[in-house]
């Protein structure tokens, strides 16, 4: 049984299982459907989330500006002051709490600036490794005494830069058979440690693990691939490994099927055996690459074809192979823990909400879900197809390329049609190989023919609005998600781009008939989602379209942002330039168009919310309007601001976590770039950013303390901490 | 326990940062003051980020001593150097000059000798700090550098505290 995300419940929705209703009802229950608590919380954390943000990097860049003004003793002080105020931190919420893990693990990084600044001060001509040295010791203790996988990666990393700046070549020490060794018997070690734990110890967290093995065997596998194809010319030293490759190949496979058994057996990894499978296919690959298989015959369209059919048999073989391992794995870790299925059962958040539906006559039965369905591979088996797909698509473009008349933009549309069409059955097809494999034919199709109609149609405006049309078009046509963000995204670039070119002498804020509508269409369909959903046809196309439609606004602001502000030679005038009134055309109407993009939904829902409620309609609505007004007016000074929010508002909707994280990013650029173009000194500049940092924090208090926001908070709660 | 150990280790780490810091700093009260003449570098080397890459005379000294030293199978790991006075161009006197004498054999110091511990790197010497570190931007004022300003302690370890022009003074960037 699947997790009970929005996604899921989506999906049951588009399939028909269940109504519009039952839908809204089930998202309502399982708070993926935000009510006023739900937006007060998430606002709140948000301020306090980028207030932090903010004020943390103003004291940095604060610190940094006076850093060389300031005696040794203060930046010893100051760095040693970090070490103790993280350990400290740590042992207070308790080196096991998360909180603390993280604080332990700021007290292990925060010695190696420490170090640094020692080193810079007392200029002794200790050389860079010594310092790693020490702070791997330093690390090392840490992780003993502190028990947790973070510090034991950080102690890694340090020793590894303290083995790379001693031996002084960094590719020659990763390629060495030694460190794959000394990576190995880490790993050794950890398993045997991990088998005597608990099951629910630390210790059985497989991330670190694999890293090891990752380690060794990228290694190992870089090195015998070299050694193979170019024999006596690759020099890097073999310590106690016999010349003859054939022989060392025979035994690197043999230990890596070994290793294969003895995941699949004890520990019940995948991981581990998916990737010795692919470094032995990395080996026959370097072993045909050797013989000169076909290279010799001179031909090609015949070399790239011939070997892009191996490189997809190479990966079917893999496929099928780590396909019936997961299986396999799967059904025996199912048997294993078959007394615990039933309590899995009783804990799952499905039968509740199935219950809640029932119960207000909104289902009549709970939906099954389809047990046919091929369980999703993990994410490292869908790379490594992922990886094969991309390389057959690239050689088979190189065969398709060949065949091109390179003179003409008509026999390049001709090959890109023919490419794109190639892609539509694979894409359907779906999965891990076909379906990255159709992607890159898809993605190479449409650039040809963007491609071969500006040779064809050279200088003229009116391209730009057909490249859109024609983008636009192929998004429904492409069974693929990831084209078709990709493809809404330059769409939406493309449009004003072909704008400002063909009517270069109109004023600028006429591109706000492109901005306001394509904001307010974004809003209304997330707005309408109940009603489109339950259309398999529409809920496969929109999602995507309207996430690249958001990223190509987040895309072209910054362009503009980047080309239109010259900051480096009159700072003073570019600060002028972001009052309102003379803001760049193309910022302000991104600036007008989320704003109205925040405004609907805020007004639909508020209304819905105002209808339910006995409020009176000021209360629900005054409130939107005084901060939708208010953020418009300050994206005048930040013009991405409103945008983000834009995104903030889009991922809290959504539930889209990827979202948020994306327009906070977003933001902190925005922000950190609006004050480094400030014709300031530096020392102000970071006081401002910090002060905006106190202001959002001091908002996040305001809400949490404040009598007007009491009606928003749940019943009870008043002014919680 | 768990946490006695944590502040016991926290503790053991901040103790060895004061310590380190307390050595320096007394090496800077109570070393003995002493010049060091640079050698000729690549001035395309000589400016990398925001330090600058260093030789000194007494390296080439040693590395030629240690030549031919090299069947003694002994590896000294310190030289021993004499103070004498200098003279500028300008006809001033550098009190503090330090000049190679031998490598350390075990027999004890004269009047006047330090020692200054050094170690190889690839068939370098490398005894003082080879890198000068100061704030990016102002490496210009260093191009007149001549001598490394150090603070030797007994052991021959040392700090470099200064690099100073051909006259003996401190190179300050404004």
């Amino acid at each position: 049984m699947p997790s009970l995300t929005r996604n899921a419940l989506c999906r049951l929705r588009t399939r028909g299982e269940l109504g519009a209703a039952a839908w809204e009802e089930a998202l309502s229950f399982a708070s993926f459907r935000p009510g006023r608590r739900e937006w007060l919380e998430y606002w709140r954390g948000l301020l306090l989330a980028c207030g932090m943000l903010l004020f943390v990097a103003g004291i940095v860049f604060f610190i940094a500006a006076n850093w060389n003004g300031m005696h040794r003793f203060a930046r010893l002080g100051l760095t040693g002051g970090a070490i103790l105020a993280f350990g400290l931190a740590s042992l207070r919420l308790g080196p096991d709490s998360p909180a603390g893990k993280a604080c332990l693990l700021a007290c292990g990084l925060a010695v190696g600036p420490h170090l640094a600044v020692f080193g810079q001060t007392y200029q002794t001509g200790a050389e860079l490794w010594q310092l790693f040295r020490l702070w791997f010791a330093v690390l090392f203790l840490l992780a003993l005494a502190g028990r947790q996988s973070a510090l034991w990666l950080a102690a890694c990393l340090t020793g590894n830069l303290w083995g790379m700046l001693y031996y002084g070549d960094i590719v020659r020490y990763l390629l060495l058979p030694e460190y794959a060794a000394a990576s190995l018997a880490a790993l050794a070690a950890w398993e045997l440690a991990a088998w005597k734990a608990d099951a629910s110890s630390w210790l059985r967290a497989r991330w670190l693990p694999r890293l090891l093995y990752l380690n060794a065997l990228a290694g190992l596998t870089v090195t015998l691939c070299a050694r193979i194809v170019m024999g006596d010319r690759f020099g890097v030293p073999f310590l106690f490994l016999p010349r003859p490759e054939m022989w060392t190949v025979f035994l690197y496979t043999t230990a890596c099927l070994g290793g294969c058994a003895l995941y699949r057996l004890t520990i019940r990894d995948l991981f581990m055996p998916a990737l010795a499978l692919a470094s032995l296919a990395s080996l026959l690959v370097a072993v045909l690459a050797r013989e000169e298989f076909l290279f010799d015959s001179g031909s090609v369209p015949l070399i790239s074809l011939v070997w892009g059919l191996i490189i997809v048999g190479l990966t079917a073989v893999l496929a099928v192979v780590l396909m019936r391992l997961q299986r396999d794995m799967a059904r025996e870790a199912a048997l294993k823990e078959g007394g615990a299925a039933g309590k899995k059962e009783k804990s799952s958040p499905w039968p509740p909400l199935w219950a809640h539906l029932q119960s207000l006559g909104l289902l009549d039965s709970p939906p099954a879900f389809p047990a046919g369905d091929r369980p999703e591979s993990p994410w490292y088996v869908r790379i490594l197809l992922a990886i094969g797909g991309w390389l057959a698509a690239l050689l088979f473009l190189v065969f398709l390329a060949f065949f091109l008349d390179r003179t003409g933009g008509g026999a390049l549309i001709a090959g890109s049609l023919l490419a794109m069409a190639a892609a539509y059955p694979l894409l359907r097809a779906g999965g891990a190989f076909t379906g990255n494999l159709g992607f890159v034919l898809a993605l190479a199709g449409a650039g040809g023919v963007l491609a071969g109609t500006g040779l064809e149609v050279r200088r003229s405006a009116m391209l730009f609005f057909f490249w859109a049309a024609f983008l636009a078009a192929t998004i429904p046509l492409m069974p693929s998600a990831a084209y078709r963000v990709l493809a809404s995204l330059a769409a939406v670039c493309l449009v004003p781009a072909g704008i400002a070119k063909s009517f270069a002498g109109l004023p600028d804020w006429l591109m706000m008939v492109w901005w306001l509508p394509l904001c307010a269409a974004v809003a209304l369909c997330w707005s309408r989602e109940k009603d489109w959903l339950g259309r398999p046809r529409l809920a496969a196309v929109l999602p995507p379209a309207l996430h690249g439609a958001f990223a190509g606004m987040e895309v072209y602001l910054l362009a503009v942002l980047l080309f239109s502000l010259d900051v480096p030679s009159r700072p003073s005038v570019q600060f002028f330039l972001l009052r309102l009134g003379i803001i760049p055309g193309s910022a302000l109407g991104l600036l007008v168009g989320p704003a109205l993009g925040l405004l609907i939904p805020a007004w639909l829902a508020a209304g819905e919310e105002a209808s339910r409620a006995a409020s009176p309609k000021w209360k629900t609505f005054g409130p939107i309007l005084a901060c939708v007004a208010v953020l418009t007016a300050a994206g005048c000074f930040v013009p991405g601001l409103i945008l983000t929010l834009f995104g903030f508002a889009l991922a809290r909707r959504l539930d889209n976590a990827a979202l948020r994280n994306a327009s906070g990013f977003c933001f902190f650029l925005f922000v950190l770039g609006h004050y480094y173009s400030l014709a300031l000194p530096l020392t102000t500049k970071s006081l401002l950013l910090a002060a905006t940092g106190a202001t959002l924090l001091g908002a996040f208090r305001l809400i949490h303390r404040a009598p007007f926001f009491a009606g928003f908070r749940p019943h009870g709660e008043i002014g919680h901490a | 326990m768990r946490k006695a150990c944590l502040l016991a280790l926290l503790a053991a780490i901040l103790a060895g940062s004061v310590g380190m810091i307390a050595h320096r700093e007394i090496m800077l009260a109570q070393g003995v003051e002493a010049f060091l003449p640079l050698a000729p570098r690549d001035p395309r080397a000589l400016m990398t980020g925001d330090y600058m890459a260093l030789d000194y005379r007494v390296n080439r000294d040693i590395a030629q001593a240690l030549r031919k030293d090299a069947a003694s199978r002994t590896h000294p790991r310190r030289a021993v150097l004499r103070l004498v006075a200098g003279e500028t161009p300008g006809g001033e006197a550098i009190p503090n000059l330090l000049v190679f004498v031998r490598l350390d054999d075990g027999s004890p110091l004269e009047d006047g000798e330090l020692f200054l511990a050094f170690r190889t790197r690839e068939h370098l010497v490398i005894s003082a700090s080879p890198a000068f570190h100061f704030q990016e931007g102002r490496g210009g004022a260093y191009e007149r550098a001549r001598y490394g300003r150090l603070r030797l302690s007994p052991s021959g370890a040392s700090l470099l505290e200064a690099l100073c022009d051909a006259e003996g003074r401190d190179i300050r960037p404004e």
